[in-house]
């Protein structure tokens, strides 16, 4: 609310205040670029082109911030990095499903016990499970497990009903079940022993 | 509720989702059903082996460095829009403006032919040098490719070492430009090509900012020379390289 108050002022103040415009954008969405990295970086699976895409998502954002009401901003910028990543992707769409990915899961050797901890090999799983995910589930899941967001703040990012972010959200968590599983291989319920050895 | 209505309902239940009615149901149906009890746990722990195992880190400085820069400079590569100001101004400051510039109209529109006219003229170089040479000097040293430029120039262009900011120099070469010699610095970010057109500044204006395929040119005077960069990059990276030659 103060965001879009403030910003309302620096607008009325004339060409002087786009400094000051520029430095109240970068107050309210600064603070947000771990979250825009994380889910562009998990999205995109690749740092250097996640990198690409946050600098495009925030320079876009500075150009629309006349449209940023004060709603949350964290939600606003998010909205516009997941665009700009999918655009990329769209674009990309060759090299991003199968060069750049195939030479994703190579990059990451299956754990072996003498040179990993339980907990990196665990890790690299879950890593390895989301990358294997399509786009759309991917970014559901990081939406909501990192970033913990509802249904409704989901949907809101993601242009989709709350109908649709929830069974994509079942869908994708039934497919790492299974992935995990597998990835994890042992005997019994692999998934439960991944809780026995975290707790 | 069947099994594979509760089944389908699991996800959202355990993230709290469900409207109180629906997941009354749920719980219902879970109690009486260990099938979906056992799948519920399944959920659960997945969640939990997501949350704690999915990668999070910091966005690296050099980042945030980046999107710092570009977002000042961002005056420089975006054309801000305006109309929104313009209306404030108010009609009678509007039709001083008109009446001005209907007195200085064929002035205006002369300068800023000649604006556009170099401003394509530097691209046009800076194509050409894309298919053909590239540099006359190849040197990552600015106390190679300075020097160089002596006895070729009339004046000697400055040179930034902004290999450590991630803009290597590549080399040099004397263009031609607006009827004059002009000094152009190569430099280079990932598979980029930046080329920097230096030349005297006088009292002319910078040229025009131009983007034409993929290509973005931005000027800027500074220390009585003319700069005129151009290159491929992205916005961002383009304008803190700017960014950083300006400072």
């Amino acid at each position: 609310m103060a965001a879009g108050r403030i910003h309302d002022n620096s607008m009325k103040a004339g060409w002087s205040s786009s400094a000051r415009l520029e430095a109240e954008f970068e107050r309210i969405f600064l603070p947000h670029l771990d979250a825009a990295w994380n889910l562009a970086r998990l999205l995109m699976r690749n740092p250097q082109d996640a990198e690409d895409a946050v600098q495009e998502a925030y320079l876009k954002a500075l150009r629309s911030f006349s449209g940023f009401r004060g709603e949350s901003s964290r939600s606003w910028l998010l909205a516009i990095v997941r665009n700009t990543c999918f655009t990329w992707m769209r674009n990309n769409r060759e090299r991003a499903d199968q060069a750049e990915f195939r030479e994703e899961i190579h990059a990451v050797p299956m754990a072996t016990p003498e040179t990993q901890s339980l907990s990196r090999e665990r890790s690299d799983a879950v890593t390895r499970c989301i990358d294997l995910l399509p786009a759309d589930f991917r970014e559901a899941i990081v939406l909501r497990e990192l970033e913990q967001m509802s249904y409704r703040e989901i949907a809101g990012i993601t242009g989709v009903p709350s109908g649709t972010v929830m069974s994509r959200l079942a869908r994708a968590r039934s497919r790492l079940a299974s992935c995990l599983k597998i990835s994890l291989g042992g005997t019994g319920g692999p998934v439960n022993a991944i809780a026995e050895q975290r707790s | 509720m069947t099994c594979e209505e509760a089944r389908s309902l699991l996800s959202a239940r355990m993230d709290g989702e469900l409207d109180p009615h629906l997941r009354a149901e749920v719980e219902a149906h879970v109690k009486t059903c260990s099938a979906c009890t056992k799948d519920a746990e399944t959920l659960e722990t997945v969640s939990m082996a997501v949350r704690n195992g999915i990668s999070r880190s910091t966005a690296p400085q050099y980042l945030r460095d980046n999107i710092r820069f570009a977002l000042r400079a961002a005056d420089y590569v975006e054309r801000r829009q305006a109309p929104a100001r313009w209306k404030q101004w108010g009609a009678a400051a509007a039709a001083a403006v008109f009446i001005a510039a209907l007195g200085m109209a064929p002035f205006l529109v002369n300068a800023r032919n000649h604006r556009q006219a170099v401003a394509q003229e530097l691209l046009s170089a800076h194509e050409r040098a894309l298919v053909g040479r590239e540099v006359d000097v190849v040197s990552t040293d600015r106390h190679t490719v300075k020097p160089w430029f002596n006895g070729k120039l009339p004046f000697s262009p400055p040179v930034a070492d902004l290999a450590a900011q991630g803009f290597p120099l590549q080399g040099g070469r004397v263009d031609y430009a607006g009827g004059r010699p002009v000094a152009a610095l190569v430099y280079r970010r990932r598979l980029h090509r930046i080329d920097v057109f230096i030349w005297p500044a006088g009292d002319s204006t910078p040229p025009a900012r131009f983007e034409s395929n993929g290509y973005r040119e931005i000027s800027w005077k500074k220390d009585g020379f003319t700069f005129t960069c151009i290159s491929d990059l992205n916005a961002a990276e383009l304008a803190s390289f700017v960014r950083l030659l300006q400072s």
